[in-house]
């Protein structure tokens, strides 16, 4: 059977790429120190498979087909997409038998996943694949979570997509170690009315809603308080797969940032078995 | 109001090379979306609050005020302005008039 080996959720803001210079100088060494953290633990977990919960910035999706999850399906996808993130393009190895595994399973067990066979990668996957994946080594599968155009899945629907992906993965035959990447929030509104504005507090609540490692707790999270904290802390929906998928086990805090000067409340966490 | 046609006159202007400066050239870009007065009065101006309120998504909203070389950092406070503005007794006088 597959299993999981890592869990990590991070924010993925691209001004740590394009303008790190930008932040206050010891958060921004606190956040690439996190990095460093995650990228070890990685390495650590040898996992043969990361599956990358992220969520595109209008750049692949658009509201003439807005799935509410998107597994790529392919040997390889490029990114970033845009030009100014301070990345350069490159490619990611992925792993499309195992992607149409958790696909054709999905499908007949109620999670209705689109699937995509060409897309290239936004910054809300390559940043952190940037700094924890960095060359590729491990193949990559991507997984789209609508946080861009409401309506989007509830919060308890990603929780619930992440509980199957755990279960899902025990019955596939092969032994496949799978590292799951939650990328997005926290609270942030790029191109909202509460642009620049930093919820700290609703930051951390949720932060120790998820160290707690209970189900209730986690899912105490109301649509209403994620959307008050801003229009795209709606991102956190990847980090509810992840938790989801290890429930019971606490997440812990790696970094946490009210990063001012990039108008986000910069998180990484870990989650280890 | 649907909100599709003002977001893909958007979502296809981010990807256009030469975005229109003129307001004749705008009016000449935006006029094959078949937009609503009230949408090409906003993207005509820029409203961006108005933009939100009519929907646009925020990461559309966002790469349009890029487009017009504004500051990140005046992104919220412009909106506010703006939004005041428009719900002034001032403005609803003149909208009427």
């Amino acid at each position: 059977m597959a299993s999981l080996c890592l869990g990590i959720a991070t924010s993925h803001t691209a001004m740590i790429t394009r303008q790190p210079q930008v932040g206050n100088k010891a958060q921004v060494q606190n956040i690439l120190g996190g990095f460093g953290e995650l990228a070890a633990a990685f390495q650590a977990a040898k996992p043969d498979i990361v599956l990358l919960f992220s969520s595109d910035h209008v750049n692949k999706f658009f509201l003439d087909n807005m799935p509410a999850f998107c597994i790529g399906v392919s040997e390889s996808f490029d990114g970033p997409v845009e030009a100014n993130i301070g990345v350069p393009t490159r490619t990611f190895p992925s792993a499309p038998d195992f992607a149409r595994a958790i696909l054709s399973r999905g499908l007949d067990e109620g999670v209705d996943w689109s699937f995509a066979e060409d897309w290239r990668l936004d910054h809300g996957a390559i940043v952190p694949l940037n700094f924890i994946n960095p060359a590729g080594k491990v193949p990559v599968v991507p997984v789209n979570i609508n946080c861009s155009a409401p309506p989007y899945p509830s919060l308890r629907r990603c929780y619930v997509v992440g509980e199957w992906l755990a279960a899902t993965l025990e019955k596939l035959p092969s032994d496949t170690r799978v590292a799951l990447l939650a990328a997005g929030g926290l609270s942030h509104s790029p191109g909202g009315r509460k642009m620049g504005f930093v919820d700290e507090a609703f930051d951390r609540r949720f932060l120790g809603r998820l160290a707690s490692g209970n189900r209730d707790m986690v899912l105490a999270t109301t649509d209403d308080e994620v959307e008050n904290a801003g229009s795209s802390t709606a991102e956190i929906r990847s980090w509810f797969v992840v938790a989801g998928a290890f429930h019971g086990r606490p997440m812990r805090t790696v970094v946490y940032e009210p990063m001012q000067e990039y108008g986000t409340g910069w998180g990484q966490c870990l989650v280890t078995v | 109001m649907i909100r599709y046609r003002i977001n893909r006159a958007l979502y296809d202007l981010a990807q256009c090379d030469d975005m229109p400066t003129s307001l004749d050239s705008k009016r000449k870009y935006f006029a094959r979306y078949r937009l609503a007065e009230c949408e090409l009065k906003a993207v005509l101006a820029p409203d961006f609050d108005a933009l939100l309120s009519m929907g646009v998504l925020t990461n559309l909203a966002y790469r349009f005020y890029r487009m017009h070389g504004l500051p990140p950092s005046d992104f919220a406070s412009r909106v506010e302005r703006e939004r005041m503005r428009r719900e002034s007794p001032i403005a609803t006088v003149r909208s009427h008039g």
